[in-house]
């Protein structure tokens, strides 16, 4: 078990070197990318900012499937592995935000004061976030553990449910400076296809990471279960 | 003396290529360094995590009741 995760490890570790190092392939090699005016280079934000929300997103349908198991074997684990999942989802979330902020400021509102501009998917990300920090706020109510896991996992599977509505159709419905909304599927016309061959290892890498995150955070929070438990045993 | 002038020359090109194409290498290497230090930080909490466990597993089966085999 722990041989396995060691070689997983490794593996998302050398892949996202690769991603990084692909990210900024220039000149004659085969990824080089076209220069778009205003983008120029910040279209590399591309390989970086979009895997926020994809890391985001696969977090958020992993603290919903446990939830569901939580629900279902009543498992303290189980809660343990959604709660961690959906703190996971929220710190992408935030870096989804602030990264794209920042892109946007440089480029589409460049020489002006701009950082926030209530870009209909920026505030549904938002909105999607809070969501999320409202599931803890929510946790933090609660003090009987097992109270807690059960209307914290009905909460989760709620919040759940916003995602593809917040993060999906409600932003291409309207006008945006996000590609989709003129009913292309995600990438922009402009998107020079070659992009693809760094974005989705880019996804895919982001993903790793979160997931090292959420299983370093599952193993800490387990070992604290314990260590609490043997605590309360020592006491009656 | 000739080895010295060849490492100079080797810093010279690695300045070369550096300050080229708007200097976007530049922002490579401030990426990698981030990675690198993040990779060291995973690493080393992986290994306080291994560590934890193994003591809380040892706690654990000190605490569990003597087996009567009467």
């Amino acid at each position: 078990m722990r041989h396995k995760y060691k070689t997983v490890r490794l593996v998302i570790i050398i892949w996202m070197t690769l991603v990084l190092l692909g990210a900024f392939s220039f000149g004659g090699t085969w990824l080089n990318i076209p220069k778009v005016a205003m983008l120029e280079h910040t279209a590399r934000n591309l390989y970086f900012h979009v895997p926020m929300w994809f890391t985001m997103m696969a977090l958020t349908a992993l603290s919903a499937v446990h939830a569901i198991q939580c629900l279902r074997t009543n498992s303290p684990v189980s809660d343990i592995r959604s709660r961690t999942a959906a703190l996971i989802a929220v710190t992408f979330g935030i870096l989804g935000l602030a990264t794209g902020s920042v892109w946007a400021h440089y480029t589409w509102y460049e020489g002006t004061n701009i950082w926030w501009n209530f870009d209909p998917k920026q505030s549904m990300a938002a909105v999607q976030v809070l969501i999320y920090c409202a599931y803890f706020a929510l946790r933090s109510a609660l003090d009987d553990p097992r109270k807690r896991a059960r209307i914290a996992a009905v909460y989760n599977l709620f919040a759940f449910a916003t995602v593809p509505f917040l993060l999906y159709v409600l932003p291409r419905q309207l006008e945006s400076l996000h590609p989709g909304a003129e009913g292309n599927p995600a990438f922009s016309d402009i998107t020079d296809p070659i992009m693809r061959a760094v974005f989705y290892p880019a996804v895919l890498g982001f993903i790793g990471v979160g997931w090292l995150l959420y299983t370093q955070r599952v193993r800490l929070a387990c070992a604290l279960m314990t260590l609490r438990s043997i605590e309360e045993d020592n006491h009656f | 003396m000739s080895m010295i002038l060849l490492l100079i020359q080797a810093a010279r090109n690695i300045e070369t290529v550096m300050l080229d194409n708007d200097k976007l290498l530049v922002v490579l290497a401030v990426v990698l360094i981030i990675w690198i230090g993040i990779m060291i930080f995973i690493y080393s909490t992986d290994r306080k995590i291994d560590r934890l466990e193994s003591l809380v597993k040892a706690l654990r089966s000190e605490e569990e009741p003597p087996i009567d085999r009467s």
